[in-house]
């Protein structure tokens, strides 16, 4: 067992974890957030995307030894980036729903993961970086189409122009 | 008729939405339950073996292990085939398929439950597989069911018989002749298989988890357990996408976890990972095809031959109606006045194929327009044309001699995609088209869609909705078909708001759960719409007949001049004296009036003769056009695809951002299966792309740029006001349509799909020659 501490969604944690555990399970198991999903176990589909001191990585394949001081945010922790009003969501999230770029579901905490990413990194972002950003979530029922109009929307009224 | 762009209408956001994109949806994973106990399955190695023994005593005494199951130890019958009762739950004797279940185990953890599967040890007499479906089929092969009565390979056999063959090539001024060939398409929703089964106090067992169909996991945990329906619960968890992988698939796998719940009365989580998701559950039936085509000179079609031979894999699980899908839609939404067609399904030592959205038809829309635009070729005539020329009007009969029913809207579909792709002004002859590096195409699929089961299903093709109307309003709708992302949770309450005259905010739905309401069969053949909303539309009569009597009083008023809209009731001659639904609900509760019904909708029975293939064979259709513009890398391979353009007659569209959302994923669906998805196993059998990293799927960055959808809306016969089936019209033309314009971009057939870029590159070079490819 290794104790490990680390930052998720702005409240500091302490976990005991076995070498071989990674960030999604340790998320998952211990911390009782269910909001990032397992899809493939290796990297590929971005379902379990979080971000790690800011920058999106695939929680499967981030052993959760190695978080220890880090900053992590889920899914959950995704609303309270946005200094909205108490209980609202990210603009991100509240796109999605508009335009209804939400199918089955089971991709999108990882793909609003790197979504928020993105515009942090680039408000406003052309057709090719918004693609690339999201080459790593896979969705299977939307064909993308209406994910990069949610993102789009959002990144407008974020206040960027893209 | 309109053909307004969705877009431009009101956008409903979906009841779901909301917890989905705050990750707190919970789907079959996240459940848990203090004592729960994982499963794990024995999979067998190879392909094909008889089993002679299994030893399970050292993974029986490891601590924490606390279930081996066998097939000796299922209280219940050990069977769990839908259609044909061909397929154990754990196998006893043979194994036919490389990951076919031998025993189960539930530890106290998953890796433990890993460890114990390895750990038991089964003593195997191999056979050498049996993979070729065409060899297969010949007699004094080596039979993979030798149990059942027939001495051959043979799962399922349909035929159509229409006209004068000979007469039929006599007319023809040319003849067009093709091998096909479709691959298989591994349905890749990003939630893998996943279930919790708990004993209840009561001895019942409650099972939950990522389904599409209820009933038939109902069915199949009954069997193997040996309760009665009464006494297994199933309630549907959230869905992250099914496309048919979740149809009967999940009949085999949880009631496998029912079985250890049973054995050890604790509570037992099945949940497969991504690889053995991908080894171990169906997928879209390969085909191998031979088509001859005959047509006159202005390219009316005289004669057709399809032979259609798809691979069943190891059980039947639904290939006999998948390949009567095949069957019927093998000559497209053409007058055809001689056919003749035989579809195969034939048995092999692979994981059994089954559903998989389109269920057999866009393989068979490949073979037939793939043939259309050969027939085009030969006579020099645009495709557009020759679809147009042979597309079925109303009263013609279709290729099993029966009228469609209103199919108005399917010649428009063809018209409306010709105007909107901009087809008159950019296609061009085969290969006619830019030179050098990059070369443009563009193609053009049509198709028709049986709506629902159609013949074979029509004993199950009934369902229900319960609608219960609170004293508050507030109305809460139960049904029988799930959510799969498809958007049932949010069409549906707009029906129930149409049907009643509440607003959608009235209407709540309850989960799906076999304790509502009795069997409304499986969600399945783009048929949830139609047969739930016409269930919804008996019940909400019901209710109205009721609370009308009472609204026309308190409002003073007669009964006929009774409107009730949008939560309000008034008598139309005075619109400004209206009182709130609300104010109804609460009188009628004071007046015991009988709030709830049950409604319940029976498709009109369709016929099929199996000897001539006469018959209806569905009770409506659905119509589409897409076409697809693409550009070909000839030096690469690589197809990108530039456009789609997709009419639909939809009958009429209740949440157009629905069909829209179906449309762009069937788009890059058959998009995938067109050009990327390509199903790899080596010489035994056994599946090598088992993971994201080697199945390729369509990305963000392989989204088609410009998808327009656009809806006809010819109403259907028996749709719940005017709807006919859009989730799989949405795919099936697809590939067709990609394959089309490949063909028509660089001048060379396209005979087999995935058209992958390799298999590209390589049939460019060999037509072209060493470094004819590098003209530019």
């Amino acid at each position: 067992m290794i104790l490990v501490s680390f930052e998720v969604n702005g409240t500091a944690v302490r976990v005991e974890v076995e070498p071989q555990d990674t960030l999604l399970d340790v998320l998952r198991q211990s911390l009782g957030l269910l909001g990032s999903k397992e899809g493939c176990a290796e990297g590929e589909c971005g379902a379990c995307t979080v971000l790690l001191d800011g920058l999106p990585v695939t929680a499967c394949l981030v052993l959760a030894a190695k978080v220890e001081g880090c900053s992590v945010t889920t899914i959950e922790g995704v609303a309270s980036m946005w200094k909205g009003e108490e209980g609202a969501l990210h603009p991100v999230q509240e796109a999605f729903i508009d335009v209804g770029a939400v199918q089955c579901g089971y991709c999108i905490p990882g793909m609003i993961v790197s979504a928020v990413s993105l515009l942090e990194r680039d408000p406003s972002p052309d057709e090719k970086t918004l693609r690339q950003a999201l080459a790593g979530n896979f969705c299977r029922c939307t064909g993308y189409n209406k994910i990069f109009e949610a993102v789009r929307r959002a990144a407008n009224r974020m206040g960027g122009d893209l | 008729m309109s053909a307004n762009p969705p877009a431009q209408r009101d956008i409903v956001r979906r009841p779901d939405a909301r917890a989905k994109v705050t990750g707190k949806a919970v789907y079959a994973a996240d459940l848990i339950r203090s004592s729960m106990l994982f499963a794990s399955i024995v999979e067998s190695p190879h392909p094909f073996a008889r089993v002679r023994h299994v030893d399970a005593a050292d993974a029986r005494a490891m601590d924490g292990v606390e279930a081996v199951l066998t097939a000796a130890d299922i209280p219940g019958r050990n069977q769990i085939g839908v259609i044909q009762k061909d397929q154990p739950a754990i196998v006893s004797d043979w194994v036919r398929h490389p990951g076919d279940c031998v025993a189960l185990v539930a530890a106290d953890s998953p890796d433990l439950a890993h460890r114990a599967a390895q750990a038991v040890r089964v003593d195997y007499e191999v056979l050498e597989p049996q993979l070729d479906t065409l060899k297969n089929l010949e007699r004094n092969h080596p039979l993979i069911h030798p149990e059942r009565d027939q001495r051959d390979n043979l799962c399922s056999r349909h035929k159509i018989r229409r006209g004068d063959m000979e007469a039929g090539w006599r007319e023809a001024d040319v003849v067009v002749e093709a091998d096909l060939e479709t691959g298989a398409q591994e349905h890749m929703y990003l939630e893998p298989m996943a279930c919790l089964v708990t004993p209840e106090p009561d001895g019942r067992l409650r099972v939950e988890g990522s389904m599409q169909c209820p009933y038939y996991v109902q069915a199949a945990v009954a069997s193997v357990t040996g309760l009665p329906f009464s006494k297994v619960r199933v309630i549907q968890g959230t869905t992250g996408g099914g496309f048919g992988g979740k149809e009967d698939t999940p009949s085999e796998f949880f009631s496998r976890c029912a079985l250890l719940a049973q054995a050890v009365d604790r509570p037992v989580k099945l949940f497969l990972d991504r690889e053995q998701d991908v080894r171990l559950t169906s997928k879209r039936h390969p085909t191998r095809m031979h088509y001859r085509v005959g047509a006159k000179q202005d390219g009316t079609l005289t004669a057709i031959e399809a032979r259609i031979v798809g691979d069943a894999g190891a059980y039947a699980t639904l290939t006999p109606v998948v390949m009567y899908r095949s069957t019927v839609h093998a000559c497209g939404p053409y007058r055809v006045p001689n056919a003749c067609v035989d579809t195969f399904g034939v048995y092999t030592n692979r994981v059994p194929s089954g559903a998989f959205r389109g269920f057999g038809a866009p393989q068979a829309c490949f073979g037939i327009e793939t043939m259309m635009d050969r027939v085009a070729t030969a006579l020099q005539l645009d495709p557009c044309e020759v679809r147009l020329r042979n597309a079925l009007r109303p009263g013609d009969e279709a290729v099993t001699s029966h009228a469609l029913p209103s199919c108005d809207g399917l010649e428009d579909t063809i018209r409306v995609a010709r105007e909107r792709s901009g087809w008159s002004q950019n296609w061009h002859p085969p290969g006619a088209g830019s030179t050098g590096r990059y070369r443009d195409g563009m193609g053009m699929a049509t198709i028709h869609y049986g709506n629902s089961l159609g013949s074979p299903g029509w004993y199950l093709d009934a369902s229900g909705a319960h609608l219960q109307v609170n004293r508050d309003g507030s109305v809460a709708l139960a049904i029988g078909h799930t959510e799969l992302g498809q958007g049932v949770l949010t069409v549906l309450p707009l029906i129930v708001a149409q049907a009643l005259g509440v607003t959608r905010e009235h209407v709540t739905m309850r989960p799906v759960d076999t304790d509502n309401l009795p069997d409304c069969g499986p969600t399945v053949a783009s048929r949830a719409t139609i047969m739930s909303g016409n269930a919804i539309l008996d019940a909400a009569g019901q209710l109205l007949d009721r609370l009308r009597p009472l609204g026309a009083k308190l409002l003073d008023g007669e009964e006929d001049e009774l409107q009730i809209e949008e939560g309000k009731l008034y008598i139309r001659s005075d619109p400004e004296n209206f009182m709130t639904w609300e104010e109804l609900a609460e009188e009628a509760f004071l007046a015991n009036v009988h709030l709830a019904a049950v409604g319940w909708w029976v498709a009109p029975p369709s016929t099929f003769d199996s000897e001539t293939g006469v018959g209806t064979c569905y009770f409506q259709y659905a119509y589409a056009t897409h076409v697809a513009r693409v550009q070909v890398d000839t030096w690469t391979g690589k197809v990108r695809v530039e456009k789609f353009t997709c009419v639909h007659d939809v009958g009429r569209a209740i949440y157009p951002a629905g069909i829209e959302g179906q449309v762009e994923g069937g788009v890059s669906q058959g998009v995938g299966y067109a050009l990327l998805e390509d199903l790899r196993e080596n010489p035994s059998g056994h599946i090598l792309t088992h993971n994201f990293s080697t199945y390729i799927l369509p990305s963000a960055m392989e989204a088609v740029p410009d998808v327009e959808t656009v809806c006809l809306e010819y109403p259907a016969p028996h749709g719940p006001l005017g709807v006919r089936s859009v989730g799989e019209p949405a795919i099936i033309p697809v590939a067709s349509a990609v394959a089309c314009a490949i063909a028509n971009a660089i001048g060379l057939p396209v005979d087999r799909i995935p058209c992958t870029a390799e298999r590209l590159r390589l049939a460019w070079r060999s037509a072209a020659g060493e470094g004819g490819e590098i003209e530019a």
